[in-house]
């Protein structure tokens, strides 16, 4: 009986050894959090895509320079949307300042969609051709649709 | 006829005393063995009695524990797999809403709705 309960307690064992060593090693690409600091959303489109050093330094330089913009984007948008919420409280009929707010909101999505795209163009630019395409299909997806589902239906 | 009287007599008190078959006694502990093992706890008492005797011998046990390693990987390349595919599509989603947050403030409520 001594016997057989070390046998079984030898397996628990080496089952559960094998299970995180299996499990520790696939997740291995999977990072929280780059070594250079960066995001990791960064660091997955590296993984993703795979970039070259080259590459990624290229599209970290892009997106670095593109989020300011992309803040200000963002700040525009949110401004918009707080003149509308503000209004739309305040008035009880129609009125051209309301029609001035979604004017607003309208451009500023426009700008922001837009200048999302020539950084897209730009990014997919600096990887390799078929890379880029997948990028760029990823990018058409998120403005088409707005949701993620499906984007990612090529894995690498 | 006293021939035939001692005869009559003899047979009236003998008695018949056939000896067992050889192997009665193993027969009839096979026949109970054989009820015994058409039951559950037959089944049971036979599997523990294999796990007790047989499981500890060095082939069985490096089975085991080669069955044991592999469904461990198993599992685990598995739920790697998972995790993975849950962590590109949240990595893709934020990539996204770090170059597109217009688009993920405008349908956060409405998923929410």
């Amino acid at each position: 009986m001594k016997k057989l309960f070390i046998v079984l307690g030898l397996a628990v064992a080496v089952g559960l050894v094998s299970y995180f060593c299996c499990y520790r090693h696939a997740m291995a690409s999977v990072v929280a959090v780059t070594p250079d600091g960066t995001d990791a959303e960064l660091a997955w489109l590296k993984h993703e895509f795979a970039l070259t050093p080259a590459q990624y330094e290229k599209i970290l330089a892009l997106h670095r320079a593109y989020q300011p913009v992309c803040a200000g984007h963002c700040a525009r948008y949110m401004a918009a949307r707080q003149r509308l919420e503000t209004l739309l409280k305040e008035q009880q009929g129609w009125s051209p300042d309301e029609g001035a707010a979604l004017d607003e909101i309208a451009r500023v999505r426009s700008e922001c969609h837009q200048a999302m795209l020539r950084y897209a163009y730009t990014v997919a630019a600096c990887m390799s051709p078929e890379e880029g395409r997948r990028y760029l299909q990823m990018i058409d997806t998120r403005l088409l649709s707005g949701e993620p589902a499906d984007m990612m239906a090529n894995p690498h | 006829m006293q021939t035939d009287e001692k005869l009559q007599q003899t047979l009236r008190v003998w008695q018949p005393s056939p000896s067992a078959a050889p192997d009665f006694n193993h027969a009839v502990w096979r026949r109970v063995a054989a009820e015994e093992d058409r039951g559950l706890s037959g089944v049971l008492a036979r599997l523990g009695d294999w796990l007790v005797v047989q499981l500890p011998r060095p082939a069985y046990a490096s089975a085991l524990l080669l069955a044991t390693a592999l469904l461990g990987t198993a599992v685990a390349r598995l739920e790697a797999s998972h995790a993975r595919e849950h962590y590109r599509e949240q990595s893709a989603r934020r990539y996204l809403d770090s170059i597109d947050p217009i688009s993920m403030m405008e349908s956060t409520p409405r998923s929410t709705r």
